[in-house]
């Protein structure tokens, strides 16, 4: 009954890291940025949850469509930023916008909320009894979520227009841009997706997660995990790894000394790095 | 040459000479009436994760100042004015040293602050140099006051004072609930604090209740799952959370929602209960806390509600446990300042090691009845309050002036 619990755990907390992963994957792959500020849009949603019930009594899925519009506004600022000031400078240009924009989010959520944990009160879809304990039902929408997005991603990619653009950066930005695409455009636009995603990520989680600013930067480390085994550019690929760090993770949490909690995944990630194929966990 | 030589040499030798009578005369000038201001340097955590104890530590330390200037200030020097001067820590063990040696360059007086131990290791390694007291209100670790230290003094409880209030509280829900074979499983957190929380918690214990499992999590946790499910699988009677504040709000959510352990107690010890309160409302009943004294509790004095009652006003939040450690430090400073009638170090320092602190006189605590210092600078009786969270209400259980106050059994 407790490994049960465990893999079941770490199945639903491993959706997570798949939505997370997913958005780093696409900035990675083809905005071909590590936006240190990932993990802190994903802190931002979960505020923008509390926000919402704070300010307006709103419960985290009503105020998902507020959200989506108000950080595809901020995602498309940042996304300029990276591309006209962190490019002009290069790589190192680009790590330091993003860890900036790390400390400036975690620096104001801790302004405006204080360190004191925060949670999303009076909200529930309910729970099921599964192997003695109980699935909250927004952990099933959460997962659910994830799924949808993975699936919208890959469809999005492999059958439109747009995402043939975005596969052609990714392959080769040169090339792409010499057969006509606007490769800055693709860019940017991949680096906006993936900070939307992040704070939707956020938001959707926001119901069943213990809040507090600094919660970004263990969502950005399980970000790197998920990206390296599965694959860069692949959101299908981060949705397996996900799933797949998330139930090492709670095994690990469950049985093992806790060092080994912090290990396992990146024992996992050396391996992998090891024995790799170019498309990760799906190739 | 040679004539230059000894004009360099006589040079330096004048040079040697002003500057040994210069310290001669700053320490002078520390003695008497003359002294307008003291300088109080709070080295606390202001931001990052520790503000949250170091910003309620700081009001409670601003609160003291300002009452007490306003009392006419220091009246052995002269009526002097305390003054307090704010360097942020944030968070960060190395600012220990680097705000410390910025408090003594600035002409502190004294230290009051720290809300991790091993900023409060780092940064007195440099006071107890210089020779200036520093009075440590939040740093638990027993390390602080076995160094041999004589300039540092704990105003709040040491991991061994504080594991051994929740473990009698531990042991008193226990025997009031009925419980006829009392085990333990006891999640902590994979720092230092945690680690020696956990030494101290099993030394209280000393086997008395058996430990069905003990294990730790890494600090930088956030999915706090696999540590529910782990200690809800123990089939312990009592679970003991030894961890920081997110870890008890984490825990108790999941055991309340969604775990479901069949226990009697539980104790998250480093959780707030007036943040556990606000944010999982009926899901925090039942577990057993560390709290401040609120107005309104059995033995609580009339001078502790008007503190109480003068914080809100200012702060307009109620003050936490270590409100009211930076509001004795502050008193403590004070006491010694008028008995050693000097700002010197070493006349502080042992000032600060005589006095007492009495209620109503910078003892706001109900339990014990006065505040002073052992030869190794802990407080002789460490004001532990433990409470029970019971509908909504902070319901303190501990120490055995509590004795009466009925406590529930887990879940509430």
């Amino acid at each position: 009954m407790f490994a049960e619990q465990l893999v079941l755990e770490g199945l639903l907390s491993g959706a997570v890291y798949g939505l997370v992963g997913g958005g780093f994957t696409l900035v990675l792959g083809v905005g071909r940025i590590a936006n240190f500020a990932h993990g802190a849009f994903v802190a931002a949603g979960l505020y923008w949850a509390v926000f919402a019930q704070d300010q307006f009594g709103v419960n985290p899925y009503l105020a998902l469509g507020p959200g989506l519009a108000f950080f595809a506004l901020i995602a498309l600022g940042t996304a300029e930023l990276f591309e006209r000031r962190g490019r002009q400078v290069g790589e190192i240009g680009e790590l330091l916008i993003g860890l900036a924009l790390l400390l400036v989010i975690n620096g104001l959520l801790e302004a405006l909320y204080t360190d004191s944990p925060r949670t999303i009160r009076d909200f529930t879809l309910g729970g099921v009894p599964v192997f003695g304990f109980t699935v909250y039902g927004t952990q099933i929408a959460a997962a659910a979520f994830t799924f949808a997005v993975a699936a919208g991603i890959y469809l999005l990619i492999r059958a439109s227009r747009w995402g043939r653009a975005l596969r052609a950066v990714a392959e080769d930005p040169l090339a792409a841009g010499l057969h006509g695409i606007r490769v800055p455009a693709t860019q940017r636009a991949a680096v906006a997706l993936s900070i939307v995603l992040a704070a939707a990520a956020g938001i959707v989680i926001s119901p069943f997660t213990t809040i507090y600013p600094q919660i970004g930067t263990t969502f950005l480390i399980t970000a790197f995990a998920v990206v390296i085994v599965g694959g860069i550019g692949n959101t299908f690929g981060a949705l397996l790894a996900g799933l797949g760090i998330g139930v090492i993770n709670s095994l690990a949490g469950g049985y093992l000394a806790s060092y080994w909690t912090t290990l396992a995944p990146l024992i996992l990630i050396l391996a992998f790095i090891l024995v790799r194929r170019e498309r990760g966990v799906t190739a | 040459m040679s004539k230059n030589r000894l004009f360099a040499g006589s040079v330096l030798a004048v040079a040697a000479l002003l500057s040994v009578g210069a310290c001669g005369s700053s320490a002078n000038s520390s003695v008497g009436a003359q002294v307008k201001t003291v300088l109080l340097a709070n080295v606390e955590d202001l931001t990052g994760p520790a503000s949250v104890y170091g910003i309620p530590e700081s009001n409670g330390a601003q609160l003291a100042v300002r009452q007490i200037n306003a009392a006419g200030g220091i009246k052995s020097l002269g009526g002097a004015k305390l003054v307090l001067k704010r360097f942020d820590t944030a968070s960060n063990v190395d600012a220990g040293v680097t705000q410390a040696q910025a408090a003594v360059n600035a002409g502190a007086a004294a230290v009051i602050g720290g809300e991790i131990s091993d900023t409060v290791l780092a940064g007195t390694n440099v006071t107890q140099r210089a020779g200036i007291p520093w009075l440590d209100t939040g740093g638990t670790a027993s390390k602080i006051h076995q160094r041999g230290y004589n300039t540092v003094f704990q105003v709040t409880y040491d991991s061994a004072q504080f594991e051994t209030a929740v473990f009698d509280t531990v042991e008193q829900a226990s025997r009031q609930l009925g419980i006829a074979t009392p085990t333990l499983a006891i999640p902590y957190s994979q720092s230092s604090y945690g680690q020696e929380s956990l030494q101290a918690f099993l030394q209280a214990n000393s086997g008395k209740y058996k430990v069905r499992c003990e294990f730790s999590y890494p600090l930088t946790t956030t999915d706090f799952s696999s540590v529910a499910a782990r200690a809800a699988a123990c089939g312990a009677t009592d679970i003991v959370n030894l961890g920081y504040p997110t870890d008890g709000v984490a825990l108790s959510r999941l055991f309340a929602t969604q775990f479901h352990p069949r226990i009697k107690v539980w104790a998250a010890t480093g959780m707030d209960p007036g943040t556990a309160i606000s944010q999982l409302g009926s899901a925090a009943n039942g577990a057993l806390t560390i709290a401040a004294p609120a107005p309104g509790e059995k033995g609580v004095t009339a001078a502790f509600d008007k503190e109480f009652a003068a914080y809100q006003a200012r702060f307009h939040a109620a003050p936490t446990v270590t409100s009211w450690a930076g509001y004795a430090a502050v008193h403590f400073i004070a006491a010694a300042l008028e008995r050693a009638g000097s700002t010197s170090g070493a006349k502080l320092t042992a000032a600060l090691h005589r006095v007492t602190l009495t209620q109503g006189d910078g003892d706001v605590y109900s339990y014990p009845g006065t505040l002073s210092f052992t030869a190794q600078g802990t407080l002789r009786t460490a004001p532990a309050i433990v409470a029970e969270i019971q509908n909504d209400k902070i319901v303190p259980v501990w120490p055995p002036a509590y004795d009466k106050s009925p406590l529930a059994a887990y879940p509430f």
